[in-house]
């Protein structure tokens, strides 16, 4: 009962299973700029200027300045005043801070746990009432080359000149960091990055000296270390990995997006995928009769079940040719997939 | 606004958005990287601004001093009249305009706005294509921009990223610590420590100096200094009297900004590599977050259309870009030009 529960508490706070579909080109709504490798006319950048500009209000509603040890800044990411920030901004936990919204209140709030390994970290406004707040995007829907906007308080807190903005690519995506060529500096620390439905996909970190070295955390680092940071623990290097608990069935496969599912780009070796004869090529377009609209949704098909549950599949093969049904029972992922030991950052 | 004295007593602040000297898990140039000319300002996105580019390249010129670039100028009309980043001029030494078509012109200083950092350049008339104005007052956050990097060899792109505004203008200091026990009734105040980067301290005032006159005035108080020096600006040149023991001497000091000699912009000034001299001081601004150096300072800021928004005055840290409306520039210049 706990494990449901604790699921159901992540799908209300982290949104993995949010509604919403990835942005792609193939949505009428979608400038088709979002489907090219690169801007191709000032057409396409006026595309990507309306859609930043259609989500920027409410993204900055919800970032605000967090003043505790030094100035840093942060994200609300719900109705009671959740916020997402740095670990290095957070500071220990049960520090007071303060949080300025955008019009310059100040609320009162309190820093909760952090990751040392990710340098991501949580702080609650205490002050009871009603925030604006963003979604978080589900994890691993952000992708190398993805267009993205980073906002926050660069310098500290000036009323005047406002939230600032900086728009740029997903350089390079890792479990724990996004890099982009969104220019940030201190003071930006903790700020949110947005994908271009306005969803939270990383929080600003480090840089490095170049313009184009600009280091967030992942909204997947957070999940990960989600209930320690909120019962207020600092998550070390070393016990950030080891003790992932993965709830769902295990099949077995890579695979990337496809226009009818799913396509499967490799079978781990005696996973169920392999011991049914699933092979790289073949395309998983329902589970259990439901269709498959994005690797999220698959990963939320298949997530609805445990160990031992038996799953019906509809297999398009790309070798034999023809639909195919096939019930696999999912296996346990810590039998083919032992949790890893940390090469944590800094090493 | 944040309290700068409160800032200082927490030396945590500077691991704020920490510099990561190396970072293993990105290997440089790694192929699971985003190819460089696909990111925001790579050739090939940068390509994506057609016209509006285009027209930018063909009305910036090159400003070398002693065959040094120091900035961009703007061509505003067919005469040969030029805007550009006055601070960046020296009073004397040859200037040369480069052309977009590489044509090395004579350029002469018309005149001078120190309040906005402008100067009026001419070269010889039929030589240069002016800008096409636009207004300003139709960006948005996030509305791109876009303006030639320093030696005008390419073009970079970005949005507006922040309120126009004025950038109030900040006083130079000497980056001394005063004896807060010090008599104000008495000639000279003592200098009690050093900021981390103090021009005082780099000219050779020492710890226990009396500094006991700031150009022809003589000082009392703590708070007579600070008048004093407050009225100059960062860079300039001041002349300070000491007394050390018995001993007078005289030191010609450069003025610096407080961010650079004492608080955490120092951190933020090192994640920023060169930043403009003069960057602050000015009535009205667009803020923009193209990386330019500050040698390509005095261009235009164009719009997707090709319409001069601005003209590109400092460049202030790593995220901060400032540019003059072209409603200044346009009134700037039209003044400067009846100086004549």
């Amino acid at each position: 009962m706990q494990g449901l529960r604790r699921v159901s508490i992540i799908t209300f706070l982290l949104g993995i299973s949010s509604g919403a579909a990835p942005l792609t080109a193939k949505d009428a709504r979608i400038h088709p700029v979002f489907g090219k490798t690169a801007p191709e006319s000032p057409e396409d950048l006026l595309g990507i200027q309306k859609q930043v500009d259609s989500v920027l209000n409410q993204a900055k509603q919800a970032t605000v300045c967090i003043v505790g040890n030094g100035s840093g800044s942060g994200v609300i990411v719900s109705e009671d005043g959740l916020v997402l920030t740095a670990g290095h901004v957070s500071g220990d936990p049960g520090n007071k801070v303060q949080v300025v919204m955008p019009d310059g209140t100040k609320l009162e709030a309190e820093s909760l746990g952090r990751s040392a390994a990710a340098d991501s970290g949580l702080v609650r406004i205490t002050e009871k009432k009603k925030h604006p707040f963003v979604d978080i995007a589900p994890p691993a829907t952000l992708f190398r080359g993805d267009w993205i906007f980073a906002i926050g308080h660069p310098g500290g807190f000036d009323k005047k000149r406002g939230i600032v903005l900086r728009l740029g690519r997903v350089i390079h995506r890792s479990t724990n960091t996004i890099q982009s060529d969104c220019k940030l500096i201190g003071g930006d620390s903790g700020g949110p990055l947005f994908d271009m439905q306005g969803r939270v996909v990383g929080i600003h970190s480090r840089v490095s000296k170049k313009n184009e070295q600009n280091y967030h955390v992942t909204v997947r680092a957070f999940k990960r270390d989600w209930y320690r940071m909120l019962a207020g623990e600092v998550v070390t290097i070393d016990d950030s990995y080891a003790t992932i608990q993965r709830k769902g069935g295990f099949l077995g496969v890579k695979r990337i997006p496809h226009s009818k599912g799913v396509q499967i780009t490799g079978v781990v070796k005696n996973s169920p995928a392999a011991q049914s004869k699933l092979r790289a090529g073949d395309v998983i377009s329902r589970i259990d009769g439901q269709k498959i609209e994005s690797l999220n949704s698959f990963r939320t098909l298949i997530n609805k079940h445990g160990p031992g549950d038996k799953v019906l599949l509809d297999i398009l093969k790309r070798w034999e040719g023809g639909t195919k049904k096939v019930e696999i029972t999912l296996g346990n992922r810590n039998d083919f997939l032992p949790a890893k030991k940390p090469t944590g950052p800094g090493q | 606004m944040i309290n700068v004295k409160q800032l200082l007593s927490f030396p945590q602040l500077l691991g704020l958005l920490t510099i990561a000297s190396t970072c293993p898990s990105f290997a440089q140039g790694s192929p699971d990287e985003l190819p460089e000319n696909l990111r925001l300002n790579g050739s090939k996105t940068v390509l994506a601004f057609g016209p509006g580019g285009e027209a930018a390249r063909l009305s910036t010129l090159v400003i070398q001093q002693e065959g040094e670039i120091v900035a961009l100028a703007t061509a505003i009309d067919p005469d040969g009249h030029l805007l550009t980043k006055s601070s960046e001029l020296d009073a004397k030494g040859k200037i040369s305009a480069f052309s977009p078509s590489g044509e090395k012109l004579e350029a002469a200083i018309l005149a001078r706005d120190p309040a906005n950092d402008l100067a009026l350049l001419k070269v010889p008339s039929g030589k240069v294509i002016p800008i096409e104005w636009g207004n300003p007052d139709n960006l948005s956050q996030g509305s791109w921009v876009a303006a030639m990097t320093y030696d005008a060899d390419s073009l970079m792109i970005g949005v507006i990223s922040a309120t126009r505004r004025e950038i109030e203008r900040r006083p130079g200091v000497l980056g001394v610590t005063l004896d807060p026990n010090d008599d104000p009734d008495e000639l000279g105040v003592a200098i009690d420590g050093f900021g981390p980067n103090s021009p005082a301290q780099k000219q050779g005032m020492q710890s226990g100096d009396l500094i006991i006159r700031v150009q022809s005035t003589d000082i009392k108080s703590r708070r007579e200094l600070a008048d004093q020096i407050s009225k100059f600006d960062p860079m300039d040149e001041v002349e300070i009297k000491i007394l050390r023991g018995e001993e007078g001497i005289a030191f010609t000091v450069t003025l610096n900004y407080k961010s650079n000699v004492f608080d955490m912009l120092d951190r933020n000034q090192q994640m920023s590599g060169k930043t403009s001299r003069r960057k602050a001081g000015f009535s009205d601004v667009l803020q923009h977050e193209l990386p330019l150096t500050p040698q390509a300072m005095g261009g235009p800021l164009v719009n997707l259309q090709g319409k001069a928004m601005g003209i590109n005055i400092a460049r202030a840290d790593r995220v901060t870009t400032f540019a003059l409306p072209a409603s200044v520039a346009i009134k700037i210049a039209e003044e400067l030009k009846k100086q004549r």
